[in-house]
């Protein structure tokens, strides 16, 4: 059964579907036991909301007038059998109408003959239409068979993509490991990844000594057409001497070459000066 | 002695039986108005459908087969067809000072000791009520309406501003799950 056949039975439990599609789920469900079972369920349990209603006595007139109704409407549906029996019971009027009948019934041979034909036509006709039914369903299952073949291959496709695609991500990023310019620092650890295609890059630092009060560990980025670096923002290391950063130079640097870790003032400068010791660079 | 069950008062309404339409009546028409009043919002509307409804299943009730459902889902079904039909007819909306936060059922008070309902009966109830509010929200909300409000699938959508096909399945999956723990408790 699928999702779709699913759908339409709990839609049509809650009497949601519109006529053609509530025709589609009766001729599905007269060839399907299993849609048949279910749509019953459905309709069961959806009918047991209603026990959650307080009940309500409708007005004491209602029940005397609905059961006049009812006579009414019994008697309107009986043939009334008595009377014409009671009439036909006369001798006269009995020969008459059975001298009637035999001439109708004489007459009606070649009526009858042709109505007999009509309705074996008609019993061909809608042989052939369940037949045409039976085939459109089929080919409907084998359609929605097809769909979720379809879509499976279409997720799966989907999924190798995002594969790729984090395979690639992967691919252009570059990993950079910093070497220490002053023995001071030589203990310590920096490590940069960089996508250059996004200009963002992550860095790890480890072991640092804390710098002075009025000064803040500064990274830029070198460009290996343009030798004025640019400026990766200030870097704040915790009380062991470890950080954990993602960093965006402040201006493009399409082809970036070396890293670099100064001393600054603290805060940061925006454009390098001599007065900050270059304490970290690499790749070398 | 034991009670009728309803299966067998309503093959007596299917043969005519004029008592067993009275009987039926008289067990029924409260928890059936109290559905046509919910649905029509209106007390001469569900009178109305009250009627109409009793002389449908005195016609059609020679044609119910037990073995196809319970008499009870059969009329209940019957009679809230024909109100929703009555309210699609009259093209009223739904009142407009309802929004999708209006919860249209109590599922907070236990119904075990319910007045109007035989003990047997309550205790369904109550694992309806139980069920109902097991389900998650956005589910039993789309049941809800649909049931008591008679809103089509179209109509959800716009009310709970949710895609359609999150609404179809909403509704495909509430039900089945209200449909899978009613039937763990029977059994």
């Amino acid at each position: 059964m699928t999702e779709r056949q699913e759908e339409q039975a709990a839609l049509n439990a809650l009497h949601s579907l519109d006529a053609h599609e509530r025709q589609i789920l009766h001729a599905e469900i007269r060839i399907n036991p299993r849609l048949r079972v279910l749509a019953a369920e459905l309709e069961e349990a959806a009918s047991k909301i209603a026990l959650l209603l307080p009940a309500e006595s409708p007005p004491e007139d209602d029940r005397a007038l609905l059961l006049k109704r009812l006579k009414q409407h019994r008697s309107a549906t009986v043939t009334p059998i008595g009377a014409t029996f009671r009439i036909l019971r006369q001798p006269g009027v009995a020969w008459a109408v059975a001298a009637c009948l035999a001439v109708i019934a004489w007459n009606s041979r070649g009526v009858i003959r042709s109505l007999t034909q009509e309705m074996e036509a008609l019993a061909q006709s809608e042989s052939t239409a369940r037949n045409v039914a039976a085939d459109a369903l089929g080919k409907v299952a084998g359609l929605e068979n097809k769909l979720a073949d379809a879509t499976d291959v279409s997720q799966r496709l989907a999924g190798e993509i995002t594969d790729l695609k984090q395979m690639n991500v992967v691919a252009r990023l570059e990993v950079t490991s910093l070497r220490a310019t002053v023995r001071k620092f030589e203990e310590g650890v920096a490590v940069i990844v960089w996508d250059g295609e996004k200009q963002e890059g992550q860095l790890k630092l480890e072991k640092m000594p804390p710098v002075q009060a009025n000064r803040d560990y500064q990274l830029w980025v070198i460009d290996k057409k343009n030798p004025a670096p640019v400026s990766a923002g200030v870097i704040k290391v915790d009380a062991r001497g470890i950080a954990s950063v993602a960093f965006k130079p402040a201006e493009p640097v399409p082809s970036a070459a070396k890293f670099a870790i100064s001393i600054e003032a603290l805060g940061g400068v925006a454009k390098k000066s001599s007065d900050g010791p270059i304490i970290f660079a690499g790749p070398q | 002695m034991e009670k009728e069950t309803d299966e067998a008062i309503l093959q007596r309404v299917g043969r005519g039986d004029e008592a067993a339409t009275a009987e039926f009546y008289d067990r029924f028409a409260p928890s059936l108005f109290a559905i046509a009043r919910r649905i029509l919002g209106d007390e001469q509307e569900a009178r109305d459908a009250l009627q109409d409804g009793f002389l449908y299943i005195w016609d059609k009730a020679a044609d119910y087969d037990p073995a196809r459902s319970k008499a009870f889902t059969w009329f209940v079904m019957i009679f809230r067809n024909k109100a929703i039909d009555r309210l699609r007819a009259s093209r009223r909306r739904v009142r407009l000072n309802e929004t999708a936060a209006v919860n249209l059922l109590d599922l907070e008070s236990p119904l075990a000791e319910r007045a109007d309902l035989s003990v047997e009966r309550a205790e369904s109830a109550e694992a309806v009520r139980r069920a109902m509010r097991s389900l998650p929200d956005e589910q039993r909300k789309c049941i809800e309406w649909a049931f008591l409000r008679g809103l089509t699938h179209l109509q959800l959508s716009e009310l709970l501003g949710e895609p359609l096909g999150t609404v179809k399945t909403n509704i495909r999956r509430g039900l089945m799950r209200l449909r899978d723990i009613l039937q763990e408790g029977e059994s």
